[in-house]
């Protein structure tokens, strides 16, 4: 491997080395144990959609609802584990423990996330179409579901998911850890893992060899939305508060955590592991702009900036891709 | 093979139904709609009605710091002390206390009334005599618990019905008879933010002040 392939093949990482280098000589408070807690637990959210968002995007498709799936997953599970569901004509009042809670919450964002992939593959419509129409359908269910107020008061339970620590290491890190090690290993090494690269690289030849592409598209919608409900109760216990404009613009930094960590947007090309290092990049630089007193409206120029640097040089080590 | 993918198809979906219901099992319980309605007691909450209740019978037994001491202990370790000892709401670096003491009035200004705390050198404090807002007072005292609540808004509107009574009920009655050099009793709600805590400058917001 010559030097040029070998800084292709970890750019990520050099970029990411070099950011952390150059905030801790331009921060004292950046090179800190608390920061670095701080940053983990903040990327945990971006972490678990991204995973997702590749999915998809190896699939040549793109997820613009993971941010409404993550908001309404999120007020679903805190809405049926503090208010329950009451059923009048029964006299029955349903109690949901936070198992159950958190088992709605999946049930609803890997309901929408079918939807999406339904709608893609029976109906033909555009991933960017559909997953936009899910968008404003899932905020609107959101409104609906919560009545525009924040749903609080989860109790220590549900809180200890987003805010509690384990073995020394806060919860949403281990929840993380947990998403990326499955699906690195989904991708590389179960044939479904492989088909999703494959329809990516070239559909019509995964169709020819006899892959359901529908069915396999269809199951990488529904885990997309999954992955956003465990953003989203993530988020609503971090917060001790489902609302209703969680998640809003989240899928644009899980596009950007993907697309910086080096998965082509043309599909077939990418990993998981890459977008965890995308992500990162984009926490690291959140974290170092706001100690560095960085104007927010600066910090968005520089984040769009970064993402086109990372699109050019994905286009130029790769000019042959469509 | 066939009679062994037959037997196989069926113990799959037993173990997929039993993991099934055990997930259902765990997840959901059942109570009468009635009775549950009937534990609630759901109503219309009246803030005013909650605020002057604490006023009028909870005040007088209510827990607080010896304002000195909470002093010293914020100076010595703050980070530790407000972790300790302090309430907070959420994930913010706002820490609520309810401390009392007695001092000396050293100057009577427009928003505060600057107070020396007996007994404790260099030591000062004001008393809010204007501005008399946010959550100090209700979290402070743990007077109410968010978890209790159906919706935020009954939760925030009682910071908003004690903030007044003490407008009201607690501030000009001082106002009134304070003169510099007077020796008061006060015991009141503090906060205190440890990224930027101010010390010099802690504001009180009273809920008892008396001449003594």
């Amino acid at each position: 491997m010559d030097i040029k392939t070998t800084i292709i093949k970890f750019q990520s990482i050099i970029a990411l080395f070099v950011l952390c280098v150059v905030l801790a000589l331009m921060s004292d408070k950046f090179l800190t144990m608390e920061n670095g807690w701080n940053i983990m637990r903040q990327i945990s959210v971006n972490v678990c959609i991204s995973v997702g968002m590749t999915l998809v995007i190896l699939t040549r498709g793109i997820d613009l609802s993971v941010g409404s799936i993550l908001a309404f997953s999120g007020a679903v599970a805190a809405g049926l584990l503090k208010f329950g569901i009451d059923m009048p004509s029964l006299n029955l009042y349903i109690g949901f423990t936070v198992f159950g809670a958190i088992l709605g919450g999946f049930v609803v964002g890997g309901g929408l996330g079918l939807f999406n992939g339904w709608m893609i593959t029976q109906f033909k419509v555009p991933p960017f179409v559909a997953t936009l129409a899910m968008l404003t359908i899932a905020r609107g269910a959101t409104m609906l579901w919560t009545g525009g107020f924040p749903i609080t008061g989860l109790g220590p339970n549900f809180a200890f998911i987003g805010t509690g620590w384990f073995l020394g290491i806060p919860m949403p890190v281990w929840i993380t850890v947990i998403v990326v090690a499955i699906a690195v290993v989904i991708t590389k090494k179960t044939k479904f893992g492989r088909y999703i690269y494959a329809i990516g690289g070239n559909e019509s030849a995964a169709r020819l060899s006899g892959l359901n592409i529908n069915k396999i598209k269809i199951w990488v919608y529904a885990i997309a939305g999954i992955l956003a409900a465990v953003g989203g109760i993530i988020l609503t216990s971090r917060l001790d508060s489902a609302q209703p404009n969680a998640g809003f613009s989240y899928e644009l930094d899980s596009i950007a955590a993907v697309v910086i960590g080096g998965t082509s947007l043309s599909g077939g090309r990418g990993s998981i592991m890459g977008t965890v290092q995308g992500a990162l990049i984009i926490g690291v630089l959140n974290s170092g702009l706001v100690l560095l007193n960085v104007s927010p409206f600066w910090q968005q120029i520089i984040k769009g900036f970064v993402i086109l640097i990372a699109v050019i040089m994905d286009r130029v080590n790769h000019p042959n891709e469509d | 093979m066939a009679v062994k993918n037959s037997i196989k198809k069926p113990i799959k979906y037993l173990l997929i139904a039993l993991l099934v219901g055990v997930a259902l099992y765990n997840s959901v319980y059942f109570e009468p709609l009635d009775e549950r309605h009937i534990a609630q007691k759901k109503g219309v909450f009246d803030p005013d009605a909650f605020a002057q209740k604490f006023m009028e019978t909870k005040l007088t037994g209510l827990p607080a710091m010896e304002a000195g001491q909470f002093m010293e202990a914020l100076e010595q370790d703050l980070e530790q002390f407000t972790a300790e000892k302090g309430r907070k709401m959420g994930i913010s670096n706002d820490y609520y206390f309810i401390v009392e003491g007695n001092g000396i009035v050293l100057d009577i200004g427009n928003e505060n009334v600057r107070i020396k705390l007996e007994g404790v050198a260099d030591s000062e404090l004001l008393i809010a005599t204007d501005f008399i807002f946010g959550n100090a007072i209700r979290e402070g005292s743990g007077m109410a618990s968010i978890g209790d609540f159906q919706n935020t808004m009954d939760f925030n509107s009682i910071s908003v019905a004690v903030n007044n009574r003490v407008r009201t009920d607690v501030v000009p009655p001082f106002l009134n008879e304070v003169e510099e050099g007077d020796h008061v009793y006060f015991k009141g709600a503090v906060e205190v933010n440890t990224k930027h805590p101010d010390l010099p400058n802690l504001r009180i917001i009273p809920l008892i002040l008396e001449i003594e």
